[in-house]
């Protein structure tokens, strides 16, 4: 009964309607060839300065009038020009359909209207697709979204190898990594060489690093949504690819009229190529994705999607000894579409990260489950209001072990806990040139062992003024917390993270950041280009380290043998992007600083953080010569990584050790690195096939992927990656 | 057979491999900080000992090259005060007079740069006080020490386990000690099992194996302690259980140590993992323990 009366509420709210005749309609952007859902499409009307951009079902409404014209745009599809007057007498939703722009096309120059609409997006907003992903180069020939990420500025990572993305100064474990609007506790393969989400099963990607709507919460830094395919609707499709690292397949297609699925399988050979080799060590990978999506009528869909992913690392010779970790994610997800004005979203889901660790005589196997259900609702008042609205509940299951096998006295320490969330967001239209957007976030967590609660609420702010059609300078204000705190000792390359709850000695971490940007969008030689600059300031309160006597030998101290502290940074973005056509990629530079700063480390006097890196200039380039031929390149270059050096040495029971000055207080030489990737296309056995070459490190400088100080021989050692070649093919059927 | 165009690929991916193989690893060069020399202390009084020992050597820079024999990291002729409670004593160096290499005995007469004082009763001590003089080096430290924690008894149960499948399985004994640990409150301590060896004449007491431990609630601590040798008859002698109730600078010190242990020479290491020190002006360690002892039968 409550939520009839819910119902009929919002209803009410909508029906501020038709005082200039307008029409209120709704509609669903999908893909000419797959028929698949497209996020993020922008809607505008033509000559107005008014629009939209679709949702993660690909929905959106607006209020038209008979006469006029709806633009729909994407990046990488043809804009799409639909009367109003054809979208009223269908029936709703209505399906705008969007065919992918051919790449070697003359480049057209977008309407005004549709400069206006990139300008709508949220501050830090950044957005990937699969093909852009494919043809950036990256080690092992393995096309990773997170290296790809890496490229974009304010983003960086405290290795050349790792997969881990350091946001605007926060840490690592400071992102919300969602698939598919499931969050992935440490998505990761190849001790992070290697990132988990295969590029097969992607639709896009999105970032948000600046402004984060209320929608998001929980991670302090940033928001990362890798949105799956959804199955082509039209066609089986299948293919694979093989490159030095791993193979993989993929199929998708109908089942019928109304269900289609997508699965794809990812497998690494390095055990055999291992074995083969007579090594005593063995490793390998395996991810598996797929979704199912059903359209129960025009205004209703299920989607049940899903996420296996398993590291395994053994000694051939003693099966006794083997780790093993990895993801799973099941999530199932229900979508309709009330009326022109509300379409809602009910999900449930479950998402495990689990180490299992046996290696002689140690042993661990600790996880965190989260069980959620989720509820979203976009409510359309008209085109100068909108809402949006919704929740969910977690229920939180730790396991945390010892490392040692010597404690068996209780030796897991298993925490129950739950969290409740409850956001709004508001968009209103004051005018054509001001668009002003407030959210709020009220959470809860209640930890169940030591009875700790804890509620925030949280403001969002973001205004956006146009000071021309293609001019548009924001502000944005985000307050974020985290609940659940990721404890990685040593940053050694396992997946040995602790997830542990807020707790009595351990309180959640808060941060706010204040986002100043413009972007502008033009032409020249008729090309569009976009440029944005953002002016950014964070900080992060209750961010917890690991002492230098930290001892995980008895999981329930583990807050006792962590200090709590702080961080901030600041720092101003630059990035020259062209999005589309023949040659498109973009240049970013970023100046930033970040520091950290811990009570009983570096002398209680503030440090830059391992990732930290002052300059950073990057070149993305996508070059499409031919029909048949594809290259894609990028270069950086960066400030050295900071390094702590020791500064004495000295002997204890015949033993050496040393003494280390301030912390990160020397740099490495300067970074720089260019990749290089070729792509031949070709038709072979009825199918299509791409056959690529990529060249890491192709000027061979002897960067250091890993650096560590040799007490013996009194000197540093650095590993570098030198030119690495790698060849591999893709067929697609 | 091979022709022109593949013997030019194959010089090519050899070449490729030649670069790889080139660039793979390298010494740094870095600009030497500024050093100063410091003293490194290394001393732990324990209740039940009749003798306080101390060892006093001092630092060299990270980038010189020597090793644990080195002799020149020793320190002589420096001033070292001890203060327990109201008495002020002085220790003296240690000198050999011979050494034993390669079957011979060589006379020599050197100092050790160990410091000693004997005949010193711990066992009512409270506060101990470290002073040390050096050229123009003072550095000093201020010690307590904790309570004797009582052993009640202890449950042991012997058990083997196989860590592969070619290996003989390993002894492990696991102990259960019921001792009356301070409750609602942080203590730390050293669980340590101790064999002797050698002849009637001359034993040695050996430290199988010990474990730190930082309790706060409980009221018996169960450890496995892993014994060294297979054969069990060795552990028919004098073996027992050291329960030692240690100080928080002790116990983070030695942890701290253990971490940097694992953490340097680790291309995957952290930032840097600093050993804490109770030495005001100086590094290392002085610390009280108290201890209690416990005779074990191992069956």
């Amino acid at each position: 009964m409550h939520k009839y009366k819910i119902i009929f509420f919002l209803t009410l709210l909508t029906c501020i309607v038709n005082a200039q005749g307008l029409y209120k309609i709704n509609g669903i952007v999908v893909d000419s060839v797959s028929k698949e859902a497209l996020v993020s499409a922008t809607v505008i009307i033509e000559g107005k300065k008014i629009g939209t951009i679709t949702n993660q079902s690909g929905w959106f409404a607006i209020e038209i009038n008979a006469y006029d014209n709806l633009l729909i745009s994407l990046v990488g599809y043809n804009t799409k020009r639909v009367k109003g007057i054809d979208i009223i007498k269908s029936e709703m939703p209505y399906v705008v359909v969007l065919s992918e722009s051919p790449v070697l096309s003359k480049e057209v120059v977008a309407e005004t209207e549709n400069r206006r609409e990139k300008n709508l997006r949220l501050l830090g907003y950044e957005q990937l697709t699969a093909n852009q992903i494919k043809y950036t180069p990256s080690f092992g020939g393995e096309s990773d979204i997170m290296k790809t990420i890496q490229m974009i500025p304010g983003v960086t990572s405290a290795n050349e190898n790792s997969t881990k993305l350091n946001i605007r100064g926060g840490e690592s474990n400071q992102n919300l990594i969602l698939i598919d609007g499931v969050q992935a506790y440490n998505p990761m393969h190849l001790y992070d060489f290697v990132s988990s989400f295969n590029t097969d099963a992607i639709s896009n990607v999105e970032l948000f690093k600046g402004s984060i709507s209320s929608e998001y919460y929980g991670k302090l830094s940033s928001v990362l949504k890798i949105n799956l395919k959804e199955g082509n609707k039209y066609k089986l499709r299948w293919g694979g690819g093989i490159s030095i690292l791993s193979s993989q397949l993929y199929i998708e297609g109908p089942i019928n009229q109304n269900i289609s699925y997508m699965f794809s399988l990812r497998r690494t050979y390095l055990d055999l190529i291992l074995r083969l080799s007579n090594s005593d060590a063995g490793y390998s990978f395996n991810d598996l994705y797929g979704k199912v999506t059903y359209q129960i009528s025009k205004k209703s869909k299920l989607f049940l999607s899903g996420y296996w992913g398993l590291d395994y690392a053994t000694d051939f010779g003693n099966e006794l000894n083997y780790n093993k970790w990895g993801n799973h994610v099941i999530h199932l997800r229900y979508n309709y579409i009330w009326n022109n004005n509300i379409f809602s979203d009910f999900s449930f889901s479950y998402s495990k990260f689990f180490t299992n660790f046996n290696w002689d005589i140690y042993h661990k196997s600790p996880y965190v489950i989260d069980y959620s259900f989720k509820n979203l609702n976009d409510i359309i008042i008209s085109n100068k209001n909108s809402i949006k609205t919704g929740g969910d509940i977690h229920f939180y299951d730790f396991k945390i072990t010892s490392e040692m096998f010597s404690r068996t006295n209780d030796i897991s320490h298993f925490i129950n806990s739950y969290e409740g969330n409850f956001f709004i967001n508001w968009k209103h239209n004051f005018s054509e040139k001001f668009i002003f957007e407030m959210g709020a976030v009220y959470s809860y967590f209640s930890e169940n062992k030591t009875k700790e609660k804890s509620s925030i609420f949280e403001p969002r702010l973001n205004l956006c003024y146009y000071l021309s059609d293609n001019f548009s300078i924001k502000v944005a204000y985000t307050q974020m917390h985290q609940f659940i705190h990721s404890i990685a000792p040593y940053n050694y390359y396992l997946p040995n993270d602790i997830f542990y709850p807020t707790s009595e000695k351990l309180p959640y971490m808060k941060g706010n950041q204040f986002t100043i940007g413009s972007s502008k969008v033009f032409n020249v030689l008729n090309s569009e280009y976009d440029v944005s600059m953002d002016l950014y300031y964070n900080d992060m309160k209750n961010v917890p380290n690991i002492k230098n006597h930290f001892d995980n030998t008895d999981p329930y101290l583990l807050p006792d043998q962590l200090t709590i502290g702080k961080g901030w940074g600041y720092g101003l973005e630059f990035q020259l992007a062209k999005k589309e056509g023949k040659v498109n990629g973009w240049i970013s530079y970023c100046w930033n600083r970040a520091k950290r700063l811990f009570d009983g480390i570096n002398n209680n006097e503030p440090y830059d953080p391992k990732f930290h890196k002052t300059h950073q200039l990057n070149f993305v380039l996508n070059y499409n010569i031919s029909e048949k031929f594809k290259l894609g390149a990028i270069y950086i270059i960066s400030s050295g990584q900071p390094l702590t050096l020791p500064s004495h040495k000295y002997y204890i029971d015949d033993k050496p050790y040393v003494y280390y000055g301030n912390i990160n207080s020397f740099r490495l030489p300067y970074y720089s690195r260019l990749d290089l990737n070729i792509v031949y296309c070709f038709n072979m056995w009825n199918g299509s096939w791409e056959l690529f070459g990529s060249i890491f490190n192709l000027l061979m400088r002897k960067n250091p992927s890993f650096l560590y100080f040799d007490i013996s021989e009194a000197r540093f050692e650095k590993i570098s990656l030198g030119l690495i070649p790698t060849i591999g093919v893709k067929f697609h059927y | 057979m091979i022709n022109k165009k593949n013997k030019i690929l194959l010089l090519f991916y050899c070449l490729l491999f030649l670069l790889i193989v080139i660039s793979c690893n390298e010494t740094l060069e870095i600009d030497i900080p500024d050093f100063s020399e410091k003293l490194v202390v290394e001393s732990f009084l324990v209740n039940t000992s009749n003798r306080i020992f101390l060892k006093l050597s001092k630092t060299v820079s990270p980038y010189k090259k020597l090793s644990w024999y080195d002799t020149t990291l020793l320190v002589h002729n420096a001033q070292v005060k001890v203060k327990l409670d109201n008495n002020e004593y002085n220790m003296i160096e240690d000198t050999i007079s011979s050494v034993y290499y390669n079957g011979y005995i060589y006379k020599i007469f050197r100092k050790t740069g160990e410091y000693y004082i004997n005949n010193v009763n711990l066992l009512n001590v409270n506060k101990c006080e470290l002073n040390i003089d050096y050229k123009n080096n003072h550095v000093n430290c201020i010690e307590y020490f904790p309570d004797i924690v009582q052993i009640d008894s202890i449950q042991t149960t012997l058990y083997q386990k196989k860590l592969s499948n070619w290996s003989n399985p390993i002894n492990y004994l696991k102990i259960k000690i019921f001792a009356n640990f301070p409750k609602n409150q942080k203590s730390f301590y050293r669980i340590c099992l101790v064999s002797n060896y050698g002849s009637l004449d001359y034993e040695f007491e050996n430290i199988e194996t010990d474990y730190f431990i930082h309790l706060s609630n409980e009221n018996y601590e169960i450890i496995d302690l892993k014994l060294k040798y297979e054969n069990l008859e060795y552990y028919l002698k004098r073996t027992r259980v050291y329960l030692d109730h240690i100080t928080e600078n002790h116990y983070n010190f030695m942890k701290a140590k253990k971490n940097q242990e694992e953490d340097v020479d680790n291309p995957f290491g952290s930032e840097g993992i600093q050993i804490p020190t109770n030495i005001t002006n100086g590094l290392g360690i002085f610390t009280c323990i108290a201890r209690d002892t416990i005779c074990i039968n191992i069956k």
